[in-house]
């Protein structure tokens, strides 16, 4: 009995500081509070941890100085003013009525332009008659005019997500674009995208019988952009990133099909070029963006 | 003229939310207050100022006791939580996430101070800033006395239970403990102040 109540006192001191700090969960307080009532010398332990407590109290509080108070606060305002000031350009497009519709339009036409720019050297105009390129690039156009309205129209709103969404994928249309236009440009580029594809082939070959070199290069370019993409998504500081992933991989499909299929379909593989490529895009979001989370998890608490 | 180019800019810049958002930060949790200052809302980041300032500089005032230190290392509190604000994520608390970084700071400049060849002048000097106060009172100049003789960590946990009025789970994740660490640290803290008391 003795050293049952020895343990409970035991027990009972280690949480008498947290009962003065107010820190106990319902039960355990109750605990507490029915031993103290029967025990007087745990009592007298909690009463003169209380008083040690209440000792601070005394301690003199040393006010801030109001002008280091003031000139912190102006500091940061200052450089959150100079941050805004960054992109003036973008803050003076206007986002209300006709001009909207008129900027979007434009802003479309000229990265359809680009578009075409970096993937002009890949299309062979000897397969695809004219009036089939103008349609997959006014489809182009009018996909990517869609995005800026979007963006311009939830400038102020920044809980709207499909503002972020199109920006995202219509940085990661064109950025798959560079990437094509650099493989196909420069030498060494080409020869690695080349070698990386024939060996994807050959195993695919291995496993599952079938394989090409060409649907394979598609895959790994897919998967590429989109894994950068995801990559800096998954590092940025905005809300939703996880939620959009799967949005934004769809969007970047829907934008990179006409490419595709202009591409498939030289080589007889049309819209089965698109499925293999729509697959890279989930893969390299998936793994782009789980690795991007997990370095800022990391990155969050060691820049505290 | 002057209120129509007003009226203008209001309405390109989708102003009206964002004055109707000034106007009621206050009432808007600190996580997300602290996800508008991300996207660059001043009067977030001034809420959160004003919430937190004053009691970050008094946390640093009673870790470090040197005005000139304290006031050294809340500019780089505030500065650093300016400059990683893009690393926050929202499901970290908030109050938590800036402590670590004031903590972290006190830290760092408490080992500068030992590795220093004049730790142990610096360190007497800071004390005797602190004790030097004049407030007529043996028993709390002894009181002070005692809490200079804590260890850090247990003055780091005694400090943030008390003054700040943490949890022990918030603690550990401002410290990188765990909660039954940090439970010993104040229980030995507080024994060793009341053995001081008891002594005097």
């Amino acid at each position: 009995m003795n050293r049952e109540k020895r343990m409970n006192c035991t027990e009972i001191h280690s949480l008498l500081v947290k009962q003065i700090a107010d820190d106990l969960l319902p039960e355990e307080k109750r605990s507490v509070e029915r031993h103290l009532a029967e025990c007087a010398s745990c009592a007298a332990e909690e009463r003169s941890l209380a008083m040690i407590w209440q000792e601070f109290e005394g301690l003199p509080v040393r006010e801030i100085p109001p002008e280091l108070y003031e000139k912190t606060r102006d500091r940061i305002l200052d450089d959150l003013k100079r941050e805004k000031s960054l992109s003036p350009w973008f803050a003076k497009i206007p986002s209300t009525g006709p001009w909207r519709a008129l900027v979007s339009i434009a802003a479309g036409l000229a990265t359809a332009a680009i578009s075409y720019g970096l993937i002009h050297r890949l299309v062979d105009p000897t397969v695809h008659h004219h009036y089939i390129l103008v349609l997959l690039f006014s489809l182009w156009w009018v996909l990517f005019a869609g995005g800026f309205w979007l963006i311009l129209k939830s400038k102020g709103e920044r809980s709207l997500r499909l503002d972020l969404v199109s920006a995202r994928s219509i940085s990661v249309a064109l950025l798959a674009l560079l990437i094509s236009f650099l493989t196909y440009e420069l030498e060494f580029l080409r020869w690695l995208a080349v070698s990386a594809a024939y060996e994807i082939a050959v195993v695919s070959n291995d496993v599952f019988g079938m394989g090409n070199t060409f649907v394979a290069a598609w895959w790994i370019h897919c998967c590429l952009a989109s894994f950068i993409g995801a990559f800096i998504f998954g590092l940025s500081r905005s809300r939703g990133s996880s939620e959009n992933l799967f949005i934004e991989s769809f969007v970047v499909t829907i934008l990179l099909s006409p490419a595709m299929y202009l591409q498939g379909s030289s080589h007889n593989h049309g819209f089965g070029l698109i499925a293999f490529a729509a697959l890279g895009a989930y893969v390299g979001s998936l793994v782009g963006m789980g690795l991007g989370l997990i370095i800022r998890r990391r990155l969050s608490y060691q820049a505290a | 003229m002057a209120t129509l180019k007003k009226t203008l800019a209001r309405s390109f810049l989708s102003a009206v939310s964002y004055y109707e958002t000034e106007a009621s930060c206050s009432s808007f949790s600190d996580e997300e207050l602290m996800i508008r200052y991300q996207a660059g809302e001043e009067a977030a980041f001034e809420e959160l100022y004003a919430r937190y300032g004053k009691k970050i500089y008094g946390f640093l005032m009673r870790r470090l006791t040197n005005p000139e230190t304290s006031a050294d290392l809340f500019q780089e509190t505030f500065l650093r939580f300016h400059r990683g604000r893009a690393l926050y994520r929202p499901e970290l608390p908030f109050k938590t996430w800036l402590y670590a970084i004031a903590n972290n700071l006190v830290r760092d400049s408490l080992r500068a101070k030992v590795r220093s060849k004049l730790a142990g002048a610096a360190e007497a000097n800071e004390n005797s800033v602190e004790t030097a106060i004049p407030d007529g009172s043996y028993k709390l100049q002894s009181f002070k006395e005692a809490f200079a003789g804590l260890t850090d960590d247990q003055k780091e946990a005694l400090v943030l239970s008390r003054f700040e009025g943490m949890k022990y789970d918030e603690i550990g994740r401002v410290m990188g403990r765990s909660t039954e660490a940090v439970n010993q640290l104040v229980q030995r803290a507080m024994r060793h102040l009341r053995e001081c008391a008891d002594e005097s």
